[in-house]
């Protein structure tokens, strides 16, 4: 417990920073204290995550770093290409984690205690200077990891490293900037507003019993796309797209990719919405099948909508139509699994998680060696978890 | 100098006009409770004055400080009860009361605001995490929070929510004592009167973004001593009379 002593000398200090950051110091303190007081637990977890580190340190030492250093030195020699991607993720990471702190010190407790607004000034100002520093030191462990186990010369570090720094602090000073000039103006500004009205009202999606579930999950996938949830699949994206390809030919792969990540995202916001809105309905008596078929047409629309845009892409790069009918297939085969699982575990979705993809994985081992068996085992799942789910109460 | 002065206050939510030019001034020692319908701009209300929202149009200060020239002095002369949503999961009571005493330099915690947590049942509390409070527990943090340091205007928005009858009791008793004996004044948002009934000084009923009646203590001394009427009774013909929606 702390003492009167040190908090009237908390009093004391100049209130040169927000209090906010006393308040994340006194969590990391009590996290600390539990993990101290749960030590059985502690040392387990310790005891496997060295055992997962060294795990992860053999399969690193396994790493081609000479083909990695290639791919880094190609790279290294579009250094304006270089700069440009991670000054859009140092925007993107900076804007989004600078707004929400803001949105948190305007609007939330803190929002009526009398903080002087230089405090919370310099406290953005260090955050964002902090976020930057240790986002450009990952950036350099990796590239430096790169080069240890590479037995070339890594000429291309340098240029790399400096290309990637200068992008990457420039993105997020304007990002920064981008945030403070919001913060000056109407407190409401700072929260986003969302439009979400769909450009076009598909009515065959409402379930006749159950409807607006759909629209529910087409909002919370909206909400997530449009908070920047999955920038960081586009910045690797934009780091492998191969050059010297053919116009169409990389429209056709941005078709593609843009569709997987697009999709990704609808599934796992509609698996989201699924989980809360089992919470929602605990106490209502809705039979398990309306309450899946309500769940299910956000997801089926989403995997056409992307089987439909990844067929177009694939098309551009003229891929056989055996391929394009396969990949449909397989993303359609992952999502009933995976949807399969989510209304089993509907009550704990961290379960429904961790046995979707062990068990897409498994589909995909069989699919390597046995292809001809993979959609009849994915299929006997999915309806295996059904008939599980639908058994429950 | 009024503890609260409000003046031609409007704010909207995009095109939506919430609060269409309010004017309220609440002299040191006031209790008033401010009562509208659902959706009829009390939170609103308590937001901007408290310097989270900003009105487009207004004026508003704090026991003579203008929250939009002189902010910090404002929120210092200000209490305003957190909402038991946004409270940290992670921090003890004790935590946040300190957080929240350092913030407005004081010391230590009052020992006025220990002896309403004991009041109100919450000293066993202090140790534990918030993850672990009821919502009632949660609602007597906010509060003390926003006692803390006894400022000249004390604003709680549903305050009685979640208490149990002791504790509401305690609280009402501390906020009458807090008008009676230190003079501050204490804007008091609800929607059950029967809890404010007795304590109240003043009542201002909010509709449609303006305050459309005021019932001064005269007038709720006047109430409260005829047997054929209670103010429930008052406030709910005054709604009818102004054509309240129904908003919920």
């Amino acid at each position: 417990m702390p003492t009167t002593a040190a908090i009237a000398t908390l009093a004391q200090m100049p209130a040169y920073f927000h209090p906010r950051l006393q308040e994340s110091r006194r969590v990391a303190a009590n996290r600390l204290r539990r993990l101290a007081r749960q030590w059985p637990q502690t040392v387990f977890h310790l005891v496997a995550g060295a055992a997962l580190l060294a795990l992860v340190g053999v399969g690193v030492l396994h790493v081609d770093g000479d083909r990695i250093g290639l791919v880094l030195r190609l790279l290294a020699e579009q250094p304006a290409f270089i700069g440009l991607a991670f000054a859009v993720f140092g925007f993107a990471m900076c804007r989004n984690a600078t707004l929400d702190l803001l949105q948190e010190l305007h609007l939330g407790w803190w929002g009526a205690a009398p903080v002087p607004p230089e405090a919370t000034r310099r406290s953005l100002h260090l955050h964002a200077l902090l976020q930057t520093a240790l986002g450009n030191l990952i950036v350099f462990l990796v590239l430096a990891c790169v080069v240890a186990l590479s037995r070339h010369p890594a000429t291309w570090f340098l240029p790399l490293l400096a290309a990637a720094s200068v992008g990457f602090w420039l993105g997020s000073g304007a990002g920064y900037l981008v945030v403070r000039r919001i913060g000056r103006q109407r407190r409401d500004k700072l929260v986003q507003q969302h439009v979400s009205t769909p450009l076009v009202k598909l009515a065959a999606l409402d379930h006749a019993r159950l409807p607006h579930l759909a629209d529910w999950q087409r909002r919370e996938t909206l909400r997530r796309w449009r908070s920047g949830g999955r920038n960081w699949q586009f910045l690797l994206l934009g780091l492998l797209f191969p050059t010297g390809m053919l116009p169409w030919q990389a429209i056709g792969l941005l078709l593609l990719c843009v569709a997987l990540i697009w999709y990704g995202l609808a599934l796992r916001s509609s698996e989201d919405v699924m989980v809360r809105a089992t919470q929602l309905f605990a106490a209502l008596p809705l039979p398990f099948p309306r309450f899946a078929a309500g769940t299910l047409r956000y997801p089926l629309f989403a995997w056409l909508c992307a089987s439909l845009l990844g067929a177009a892409g694939l098309l551009l790069q003229s891929a056989k139509l055996v391929v394009v009918l396969g990949y449909a297939a397989a993303i359609g085969l992952g999502s009933l699994l995976s949807l399969c699982l989510s209304w089993r575990y509907r009550h704990r979705p961290g379960v429904a998680r961790v046995r979707a993809t062990a068990e897409v994985l498994l589909v995909a081992l069989i699919a390597y060696q046995l292809p001809p068996f993979a959609p009849l085992l994915a299929l006997g799942l999915a309806a295996r978890h059904y008939l599980v789910a639908r058994s429950l109460a | 100098m009024p503890a609260l002065e409000i003046a031609g206050l409007v704010h909207a939510y995009g095109t939506h006009r919430v609060l269409e030019g309010v004017d309220l001034r609440l002299q040191p020692g006031e209790f008033a409770a401010l009562i509208g319908p659902n959706g009829s701009g009390k939170t609103t209300l308590l937001r901007c004055l408290a310097g989270i929202l900003q009105p487009q149009q207004g004026r508003i200060a704090i026991a003579g400080a203008d929250m939009r020239s002189d902010t910090l002095a404002a929120k210092q002369r200000l209490g305003f009860a957190v909402d038991p949503t946004l409270l940290p999961a992670l921090l003890t009571g004790r935590q946040c009361l300190e957080l929240f005493a350092g913030a407005r330099e004081l010391g230590a915690i009052p020992a006025a605001t220990l002896e309403l947590a004991e009041a109100l049942a919450f000293t066993r509390w202090l140790d534990h995490e918030v993850q672990a409070y009821s919502l009632g527990t949660r609602q007597k943090l906010g509060i003390l929070l926003g006692l803390i340091g006894e400022p000249p205007l004390i604003v709680l928005d549903e305050p009685m929510n979640g208490l149990d009858p002791l504790s509401a009791f305690a609280l009402k008793q501390h906020l009458v004592r807090l008008t009676r004996e230190h003079g501050c004044a204490v804007l008091l948002a609800t929607h059950a009167l029967e809890v404010a009934e007795r304590f109240i000084s003043r009542c201002v009923l909010l509709l449609g973004g303006r305050l459309v009646q005021d019932w001064d203590t005269a007038a709720l001394d006047a109430i409260r001593h005829d047997p054929d009427t209670s103010l429930e009774q008052v406030m709910v013909e005054a709604l009818q009379r102004f054509g309240a929606p129904r908003n919920d």
